[in-house]
């Protein structure tokens, strides 16, 4: 159980990183299109807009380089914004899932909370983000929401044992 | 539960405190507590055989079987 305790904080801090990184690639271009909705001149370190205001170009802080592309359009940037975000809330539930693999004793309230939440939203969120915003975008849609769904599965069994394994933790506990 | 917990009695008769039992069994006061009140499910055997060589008694001095109306 070390090695997987170990294995598991290991990944915990990867994805915790990668989630936020996601939250920061979401924040950083939200809060350069806030800016140029409200037409503030400080705008234009965090975006360019291209080809008479129909494409946009989100820039690396003080460099000036292009890191981000896409239309100007609303619609796309709300899609854009709502993927890398929910991306962000799947790492970070994910990291939190891998944190309860991490804990000793391993079956607690805390760890079937965490997996409960890690089977909703990948139930939930695909089906509501993927469906609503890229059902128009051929296949992606539907890949995207069978391989959350698959995951989702596997992670309500593993739900079940946690349950399970709490009850027999809570009974064990009662033996002195 | 028909199973009755007589280790207060076997306390009281030996003249020693539950704290002390507690640190010879390596469990915490919460546990001996659970134990003495019967809410505990069960009992290893390591536990009751410590019990039995501090208190110098044996099991069924510890343990009672009455049962229920």
């Amino acid at each position: 159980m070390k090695t997987v305790r170990l294995v598991a904080r290991i990944l915990s801090a990867l994805t915790k990183v990668v989630a936020l990184g996601y939250f920061v690639f979401a924040a950083y271009p939200a809060l350069g299109f806030l800016l140029q909705w409200l037409n503030l001149p400080s705008a234009a370190s965090f975006i360019r807009l291209e080809d008479a205001r129909t494409h946009f170009e989100v820039l690396v802080p003080f460099t000036g380089e292009t890191f981000m592309l896409g239309f100007y359009q609303g619609w796309y940037i709300a899609k854009m914004l709502t993927l890398i975000t929910s991306y962000g809330i799947f790492f970070w539930l994910l990291s939190n899932v891998f944190h309860a693999f991490a804990q000793k004793p391993l079956f607690t309230k805390q760890a079937v909370e965490r997996l409960t939440a890690f089977t909703v939203a990948n139930v939930l969120i695909p089906f509501s983000v993927a469906w609503g915003i890229f059902r128009n975008d051929g296949d992606a849609a539907v890949v995207i929401i069978a391989l959350h769904l698959i995951l989702g599965v596997f992670s309500y069994f593993m739900t079940a044992i946690f349950q399970q394994g709490f009850s027999l933790q809570r009974e064990q506990d009662l033996i002195v | 539960m028909p199973i009755i917990v007589n280790l207060d009695v076997m306390l009281a008769k030996r003249k020693m405190q539950s704290k002390e039992l507690a640190e010879i069994l390596d469990i915490t006061p919460v546990n001996l507590s659970l134990l003495k009140t019967g809410k505990a499910k069960g009992i290893k055997f390591s536990t009751l055989e410590t019990i039995c060589k501090t208190l110098d008694c044996t099991p069924g001095d510890i343990l009672e079987y009455r049962p229920e109306e």
